[in-house]
Order: C-alpha cells, then sequence, then structure tokens
C-alpha cells in the first residue's frame, strides 16, 4: 500500500487541493484521507476533491489549529492530504449524522463503508474514524458489534480552533459538522497500531461516586472539582464556583482510568477535564461511569515530547515493523498536547522523525479525543492521547 | 541518576510484553507445525491425515469447525471434503467473487458470514450459529481448496488467527496433493485390477471357447473319419446289394422245383450240386463282405472312442507304430472303391520305419490322405475315364525325421491354392466339408510335423508331403 502526503497552506479550497493532488506521484490514487483547519469549507472541499479526484474515495476531517506531516507542524489555514494507491489494497468510505441510537449508526456507516466496496461480510484489516466529539464510546461498541474486536479502529475526534463545534467531517458520498466519517481498509500487508499515552500515575486515586455522561457530580462522594484541585496541589482553586473552561490548564493532569495492567501494573486511558461549573462538577472529554476508579494522571513538557515519538515507536514494535517497510503513518495527535507543548511542538516532530524517517508519508490531525487499540488489542477511547496506524509493505 | 518514572517501567513491560506475545505465537506456531508434521507422518491414509489436520487447526486456533472445500477447474462449486462435523458434509458451495479471490491466494476473514454470497446458499438450519469464517487458500500445481475456519461469534478471527493457519498450509497443502495422488494411485491400482479382471474373463472365456472349439473341431474331426469310413462301407454295401449271386440261387430254386417232379435223380443231385456249389460261394462272399464291415464298424468304434477319451480329458495313449501298417490298414478300408475306379496302388514304404504317435489319430490322418488322393482321382475319372489313376504311397527315414508321401494323379489344384488347402473350412471337393486338411495340417503340427501340398496344376494330380520330426509332439 503506497502512499504519498501533501501540505498545502493556500487559502482557496481548490488551489489548495490541486496543489496538493499536482504533488502526487503514485501512479494512480484510489483514497484520500486529510485534515484541514476550519478555514477550509467542508462542502468546498467535497467538491474539489470530487472534481480532481472524481474516481478516488476520500475522507477528510478538520483539525484543531493546524496539521502535521513529514514536513513538520503547519499552523493556521492548512490541508494536508494522504494520497493511498490502490494497488493490493481497497479502502471503503462511509457517513452518517451521529444521531440517537448512536450505537447503532456506527455499526451500519462501517457496514456501508465495506459494503460500498463489494466486501460485505470480510473483515477489514483496519478502521480509519473520525467523528464530531461526544459518544465515541458507544461508537466504538457500535462498530465492535459490527466486525468484532479484532479489528484496529483507529481515529480521532474532529478538532477546531475555538471548541465551537466548527469542526467537520467530508467524504466522497456527505459532509457534515456532526457526523462519523468511517474508511475501511483492506490490505493484504501489515497495517500496525497503537495508543499511547505520555503521563504517569500520581498516587492521587478516588472513585466516581456521582455521574451522567461526561459530567462528573462526585468523587469519593466530594464535589469533583474540589477533589481535582486538591490533588494537583490547589491549581484550579482560581476556577472553582463558577463555569470555567480548564482545557488548557488541566493538559497536564487527566484523570487516569484503568485500561488494563500488564504485571500487575496498570496502564490507563486519559479523561480531559474541559470545563467546571457552579456546583464544582466537571465535564470530561470521555464518558466516565459511577463506581470507576480514576487517578491523577501528571505530565510534562519533556514528557510528551518523548511520548510522541515512542507512540511511532511502540507502533513499530508491535508488529516488529523497520522503517524501510514502512509506507505510511496516520496519527491522531492530542489538541490539549498539542496546545500544551505549544512551540514546542518542533521538537515533538522531531523525536517523531527520530523513528519516522522524513520520506515517509505522515498524517496528523490535532484531535480532540483519540481512538485507537490498547496494548492487548482492545480499542478504545481516551484524551491527551496519540494514536497511531503504520501501512507497510510487510505480507501478514 | 533520575529515577524511573511508571511511564518508562511500563515502556519496558510493554516490550516484555510484546516480547512474551511474540514467543507465545512462536511456540504456537512451532507447536501447530509439530503437531501437524507428526500428523503427517502418522498415516499412509491422507484422508485420516487431513481429517486429522484440520482437527488439529481446530483445537490451535480455537474455532468451532473446521474443513476443506475442493474445487475442480473450470467448476463453479465448492464441495466439502474433510470436515470436523458431520454437519459440513456434502455442502456444496457456488464460487463466487469472495472464493475466486481466496484462490487467488488471498485470505478472507468474514467476521459475519451471513454478508457473504458463497455462505449465504449453503446456510440452513444446522449452521444458523456460525457467523465468522476464516478462509485460507490451499492452492497449487492443480490444487483450488480452501480451507475454512468457522466460529460462532462475529468477527472472531484476526490476522494473527489467520497467520497461524497459514503456517499450517503447507503441511495441508502437501496433505492433499498426496491424498489427490494416492486416490489417482489407488484408481489406476483399481483400473488395474479391473482390467486383469476383465482379461481373466476374456482369457477363461477364450479358454472355455477354445475347448469348446476344440471339442467341437474333435467331434467334427471324429464325424468326418466316420464319414471317411463310411464311404468303403457304403460302397461295400452297393457291391453287396449288387451281388446277383443270391438271385441266381434263388432262380436256380425256382426252376429246380417246377421241374423237380419230372427229373431223373442223377439230374435232381447234379442240380442240388449246382445249387450247393453256389451257395458257397455267395457265403464266401458274404463272408469277406462281413469281414471288411467288420473291420469298418470296428474302426468307426475306435473313432468313438478315442472321442470318448478326448471328452473325458484323457490323455489318448501313444505307441511306436510302423507306417507300413497304417497305410496298409487304409487301403485295406478302400479296397473296394480302390478296385472300382482301377486304381493303381504303389507303396514304397521302407517295412521297419516307426513313428511314436496316437495311432486311431495317425490312421485317421493317412486315411484322409488317401481319401482326398481317390476323391481327386474319381472327380478326374468323371471327365476322363481312360485315364490310369495310381496311388503312390512312399516313405523314408532318416536321423532327423520321417519322410511321408501320398502322390495322386487325380484331378490336382492351382499351386497358390496348395497353403490354403490346411486352412478350416477351405474344400476344392463341390461336396467337401474344408475340414478333412484342416485336421490333418492340426494333427502333424501337433506332432512336431510338417505338412504340405505341392501340385503343378489343375489335371496334373498332387503330392502330400509330410515330415515327423524326431523328439515327439509339440503339445504333449
Amino acid at each position: 500500500m503506497q502512499t504519498q502526503c501533501f501540505t498545502s497552506l493556500k487559502l482557496n479550497t481548490m488551489d489548495a487541493i490541486k496543489e496538493c493532488v499536482e504533488k502526487c506521484t503514485l501512479p494512480s490514487i484510489s483514497h484520500v484521507i486529510g485534515f484541514s483547519s476550519i478555514s477550509h469549507d467542508p462542502k468546498e472541499i467535497q467538491i474539489c476533491l470530487k472534481e480532481i479526484l472524481p474516481n478516488a474515495s476520500f475522507h477528510i476531517s478538520s483539525s484543531c489549529l493546524g496539521t502535521m506531516t513529514q514536513e513538520g507542524v503547519k499552523k493556521g489555514d492548512v490541508i494536508s492530504l494522504m494520497f493511498f494507491e490502490g494497488k493490493e489494497a481497497s479502502f471503503g468510505t462511509s457517513i452518517a449524522q451521529k444521531e440517537k441510537g448512536i450505537r447503532n449508526i456506527a455499526k451500519e456507516v462501517v457496514k456501508n463503508s465495506i459494503k460500498c466496496i463489494d466486501r460485505a461480510g470480510e473483515t477489514p484489516s483496519a478502521i480509519w474514524i473520525t467523528g464530531s466529539p461526544g459518544a465515541e464510546e458507544k461508537i466504538l461498541e457500535g462498530i465492535t458489534s459490527a466486525v468484532g474486536s479484532n479489528v484496529p479502529v483507529v481515529g480521532g475526534s474532529s478538532g477546531d480552533n475555538e471548541i465551537n463545534g466548527k469542526w467537520f467531517q467530508v467524504t466522497n458520498k456527505a459532509h457534515s459538522n456532526e457526523g462519523l466519517a468511517v474508511t475501511s481498509f483492506f490490505s493484504e500487508n501489515v497495517i500496525s497500531a497503537s495508543f499511547h499515552c505520555g503521563y504517569n500515575p500520581s498516587p492521587y486515586k478516588g472513585v466516581i461516586t456521582k455521574s451522567e455522561g461526561r459530567t462528573v457530580y462526585e468523587i469519593d462522594n466530594r464535589p469533583a472539582a474540589l477533589v481535582y484541585n486538591e490533588w494537583t496541589g490547589n491549581r484550579f482553586a482560581d476556577f472553582l464556583g463558577a463555569y470555567n473552561t480548564i482545557l488548557s490548564e488541566s493538559g497536564l493532569f487527566p484523570l487516569g482510568r484503568k485500561a488494563g495492567e500488564i504485571a500487575e501494573i496498570p496502564y490507563y486511558k486519559l479523561s480531559h477535564p474541559e470545563s467546571v461549573d457552579e456546583t464544582n462538577r466537571i465535564t470530561f472529554f470521555t464518558d466516565i461511569k459511577e463506581g470507576e476508579e480514576v487517578v491523577l494522571m501528571e505530565g510534562d513538557v519533556e514528557e510528551l515530547i518523548k511520548r510522541s515519538g515512542k507512540a511511532i515507536n511502540s507502533a513499530m514494535k508491535v508488529s516488529e515493523l523497520e522503517p524501510n517497510e514502512i509506507t505510511g503513518c496516520l496519527m491522531t495527535f492530542c489538541a490539549g498536547c498539542m496546545l500544551t507543548l505549544d512551540f514546542r511542538m518542533d521538537e515533538a516532530f522531531a523525536e517523531i522523525s527520530q523513528y519516522l524517517p522524513s520520506h515517509i508519508p505522515l498524517l496528523a490531525g490535532f484531535t480532540f479525543g483519540e481512538q485507537g487499540q490498547l496494548v492487548e488489542g482492545e480499542n478504545a477511547h481516551g484524551n491527551l492521547m496519540f494514536s497511531v496506524v503504520l501501512f507497510s509493505n510487510k505480507r501478514i | 541518576m533520575t529515577a524511573l518514572k511508571q511511564n518508562d517501567v511500563q515502556d519496558i513491560l510493554f516490550d516484555l510484553h510484546r516480547m512474551q506475545k511474540k514467543e507465545e505465537v512462536l511456540k504456537r506456531e512451532c507447536h501447530t507445525l509439530f503437531v501437524a508434521s507428526k500428523v503427517l507422518n502418522s498415516s499412509m491414509d491422507f484422508n485420516e491425515v487431513i481429517q486429522n489436520l484440520i482437527h488439529v487447526l481446530n483445537d490451535e486456533l480455537e474455532c468451532t469447525e473446521s474443513f476443506i472445500l475442493m474445487n475442480q477447474p473450470g467448476s463453479d462449486t465448492f464441495h466439502t471434503t474433510v470436515s470436523t462435523d458431520e454437519k459440513f458434509k456434502n455442502l456444496v458451495f457456488k464460487l463466487s467473487d469472495n472464493f475466486e479471490r481466496v484462490l487467488e491466494k488471498h485470505p478472507l476473514i468474514s467476521h459475519d458470514v451471513r454478508e457473504i454470497t458463497e455462505w449465504k446458499d449453503v446456510l440452513n438450519e444446522e449452521l444458523e450459529s456460525i457467523r465468522s469464517a476464516l478462509h485460507i487458500p490451499l492452492v497449487g500445481n492443480s490444487l483450488r481448496a480452501i480451507l475454512v475456519c468457522t466460529h460462532h461469534e462475529i468477527g472472531f478471527f484476526s490476522k494473527s488467527h489467520q497467520r497461524i493457519a497459514n503456517s499450517l498450509t503447507p503441511v495441508a497443502r502437501q496433505a492433499i496433493i498426496n491424498l489427490e495422488n494416492q486416490t489417482r494411485l489407488l484408481e489406476e491400482i483399481e483400473l488395474r485390477k479391473h482390467t486383469e479382471q476383465v482379461l481373466k474373463n476374456l482369457q477363461n472365456t477364450l479358454v472355455t471357447t477354445a475347448y469348446k472349439e476344440g471339442f467341437a473341431e474333435h467331434a467334427i474331426s471324429v464325424l468326418h473319419n466316420i464319414g471317411n469310413l463310411v464311404t468303403p462301407l457304403k460302397a461295400r454295401n452297393d457291391l453287396i446289394s449288387k451281388d446277383q449271386s443270391l438271385e441266381e440261387c434263388i432262380s436256380f430254386c425256382q426252376n429246380f422245383s417246377s421241374k423237380m417232379d419230372s427229373l431223373p435223380d442223377e439230374k435232381k443231385n447234379q442240380a442240388i450240386q449246382i445249387l450247393i456249389g453256389k451257395l458257397n460261394e455267395f457265403s464266401g462272399k458274404l463272408d469277406k463282405h462281413q469281414k471288411i464291415t467288420t473291420d469298418i464298424v470296428n474302426k468307426i468304434a475306435d473313432t468313438i472312442s478315442a472321442q470318448q477319451k478326448f471328452a473325458n480329458l484323457k490323455n489318448t495313449v501313444k505307441a511306436e507304430i510302423k507306417v507300413i501298417d497304417l497305410f496298409n490298414e487304409v487301403i485295406h478300408t478302400f479296397t473296394d472303391i480302390i478296385s472300382k475306379l482301377d486304381i493303381s496302388v504303389e507303396m514304397d514304404i521302407d517295412p521297419i520305419v516307426e513313428i511314436y504317435i496316437e495311432r486311431n489319430s495317425a490312421y485317421h490322418t493317412f486315411l484322409n490322405l488317401v481319401s482326398n488322393a481317390v476323391d481327386s482321382i474319381q472327380e478326374r475319372k468323371l471327365s476322363d475315364r481312360s485315364y490310369a489313376p495310381y496311388i503312390k504311397i512312399t516313405c523314408h527315414e532318416d536321423r532327423e525325421a520321417v519322410h511321408l508321401e501320398v502322390k495322386d494323379n487325380g484331378i490336382g489344384l492351382e499351386p497358390q491354392l496348395a497353403e490354403e488347402v490346411f486352412k478350416y473350412g477351405y474344400t476344392t471337393k463341390e461336396k467337401g466339408s474344408g475340414f478333412g486338411l484342416h485336421s490333418c495340417g492340426n494333427f502333424i503340427r501337433a506332432n512336431n510335423g510338417d505338412i504340405k501340398l505341392e501340385s503343378e496344376g489343375p489335371g496334373t494330380g498332387a503330392s502330400l508331403q509330410i515330415t515327423l520330426f524326431r523328439g515327439g509332439a509339440n503339445n504333449e
């Protein structure tokens, strides 16, 4: 499965897409996966891509503030497209509006993505998903009910610049601001995935005693924000008792929920606190259920820089891939981490390049929630994480 | 020294965990291959081998059932050859795009077989619990087979299942090829056995037919020989019936009776003496007739006895026979006809020459030769009453063989037909059977001899030459 990835900073969508397509030297383009800043209109993206690549399927999603490719991090008005050649691989896309009954919608979207390329009933090698933030856990359940739990599901929740719902998803079939887009990959070669976090558990832990969806009322029977503030050494004292976004400040202090353990040492999926309210409830970017044990996770910039590269390295190790066997890399990079790293994102890119030489096509979007395959093969949704999928020319 | 953070420890643990998993996979693959190779070497019955192999695979993959589908090139259906469960027996899958792709060496993992075209037609009540399936191609040479593993959970199979199944593929493929070869070999053996049986039956039929034909031929031979003997018997009968002696006696008696009262005693005595003389003469003739007739009847009895011996499958008895005795008997048998046709018979036979042969058959053979000569002369006589017929019989021997010749100056035949006369059914006579010389030829050849007929053409007579080599018969 050969890929190439290009970026354009042109403001005009048609010009930007043309620039990327014109740089592409693949013998044919069967499929396109892309990340775009919200400066490009999703409808325009769909029209332009259909016009320029009438025979290709595509799956584009919005990204927070910019994108990252093998050429580095580009912020501002940007569109980055990864082109896939169809030799020895097939790609099916589908999209649906996220509505009530999202589990079934997710199930149908995946089935349609398989059916549309006449592979009904056949298990894909990997699934790439992007959707508007929310209900990701249910989406994963829906996908599992369709194809089982053995297919790596990798992707991220579409980001925008100000968390104000300007995110979008585009495929060759439709575009949406509240949608779920899916690409099913079929390949005879190894596709490897990893899902990583760059945080360490602290000694602070408690049990969720009251919650609803993504809002946690109480931890250990006390207002959640008060407990969280205590655990973080009074860092959030100024935000208590009123509605405040704490997205940026909480970037290094997510809560961890146990995802599994190896040698009795647990590993976690992360929940990123988004805001506190008047009653000291905390809203997260993931569901948190009553009865779940949560641990305060601690991170630092150095660790995040290092971890972004290790996420790539981990995906290589999972399938014992050598750099010369990798033909492309898709990544969802938590927008929260990106914001935390800020001007040091170049260092994170350098860390990634250490494992992934610059000739290997890379496309990363900054997302508001990541989905990926954990170490034991289970698919999960988390925040402040790095999710990676590597394509290769290595036969299974 | 910086203390290790839990993330770093976790990295190490993840690496260890991955290595452990890899080791487990390798161990599993090794174990699968080990068990598979043991299975492969466990039996010469490859059907059993494949059956065991899929059971091994079933255990290793922890799947519900496995089976192998075979497709003949040019056919659009797949049939179950072996399976871990009876319910898969006699399944027929119709070939479509999915299986076509598998045959092109692209394994297919199906999370839900109810959506796979090929499966839709075969899913019945028994198979309704099947959800996911793994399809591994077993192709090569003329082999078009698919190994199928099934499970009742949706999406049970993963790429790691595919890897394990793949590791078993070469063994399974080899086993199937061996099975095919074995089947072909068994079919060939069966075919050969069948052919052998057919040949054996044919041989038996031939032997039976040959026996029957031999028997029939012998019967014909016997009838022919009897026929040969009937000819002089008939001639003798003609002579008796045409004999005037008895009629003369009767006429004399009638005359004598009517005149008896008037005749003087002296005349009466004379007449009685004449009558006694005539009766004595007639009685002598009758004795002669009786002797010849008895001889012929004895020959017929001998001939019938020989047939009975053959019918009883008893070997006929050979003995040293003087050739001159045999020919004397033959000529004696033909006395009347020879006399009737005024044939001059010359025998130049060394009196000490003996042949080791079955007497009755030899007698009939020579009888045949003389009979042919007589017939030939008789036929020529029809158109040329004035010619002087002869039969010349010579016999001498040297160190290697006894040489016999029966020569006549009868009707003769075209030289090119000389070889044809020994063939069954061939005859130059109007009422001939085509059996006599054929039978003679068979008998002479069976006694390590050679027979040939020479003639310079019609009207020049013929010479039948027999060579009996020393050393006995060919077919004793």
